[in-house]
């Protein structure tokens, strides 16, 4: 009896340091996270100027001599756009998937996947038209 | 791709074996309406481009896409060279 009293004490006070501990380290468990959700978003915000999002055809590039893998390609301006669908960022030279033309609001994709549509091995393209928006009303803000 | 005007060569001996043949060039990426911007990239020439020219670059892993650059350790390609820029604003 007596000894399971002390038990029973011990650990109703045993276990508070453990309780205290648990919680004063709860909010560094907290912190980090959270800093790595910062960088996160930060890493995800590069990448979300790097892959696929809106953009406006602004132009078209006439180029005669090009590499053999680019022939019968359509080269387009484009014009990215920010949420509000207004001009950002610098015009960038993509590749027509989908058979867009001038004025037309697109989606486009960048890097390596940008060859997917195509022959994927075989044609060199950092920066490719996918889909046409249909209508602007379409964009959500 | 970007649209840049070639400076320079580069000319280099002692460099990875695959890149034996290739002609690096140092280009500046352009605006659509001419006018530089700041920097520039070593591209390598896959087209047989000259200087002033205005041409069409391919950076990252794309590069190595371009026809004779299969394996090639490049990140930089230029892959046409352009005749005219039209844009509409």
């Amino acid at each position: 009896m007596y000894s399971d009293e002390l038990g029973t004490w011990y650990l109703v006070f045993g276990l508070w340091p453990l309780a205290f501990g648990l919680r004063s380290s709860k909010p560094n468990k907290d912190q980090r996270p959270k800093t790595k959700d910062k960088e996160q978003s930060s890493k995800h915000k590069e990448q979300s100027t790097k892959q696929m999002q809106l953009a406006r055809v602004i132009g078209t590039v006439v180029a005669t001599v090009k590499n053999d893998s680019l022939h019968g390609r359509k080269l387009l301006v484009v014009q990215t756009v920010d949420r509000n669908l207004e001009p950002s960022g610098k015009p960038m030279v993509a590749i027509d998937a989908v058979g867009a033309g001038v004025g037309e609001l697109v989606f486009w994709c960048r890097g390596k996947e940008a060859s997917f549509p195509f022959k994927r091995e075989d044609t060199p393209t950092d920066c490719t038209i996918v889909g046409i928006v249909d209508s602007e009303e379409h964009v959500t803000r | 791709m970007i649209i840049a005007r070639i400076l320079g060569t580069v000319v280099s001996t002692q460099k990875d074996e695959r890149l034996l043949g290739k002609k690096l060039l140092i280009v500046r990426p352009i605006n659509v309406d001419g006018s530089d911007t700041t920097g520039y990239v070593v591209a390598v020439d896959t087209v047989g481009a000259g200087f002033h020219e205005r041409v069409l670059v391919v950076a990252g892993s794309s590069a190595r896409l371009a026809q004779g650059m299969k394996d090639v350790p490049v990140d930089a390609a230029i892959v046409g060279v352009i005749d005219t820029v039209d844009v509409q604003r």
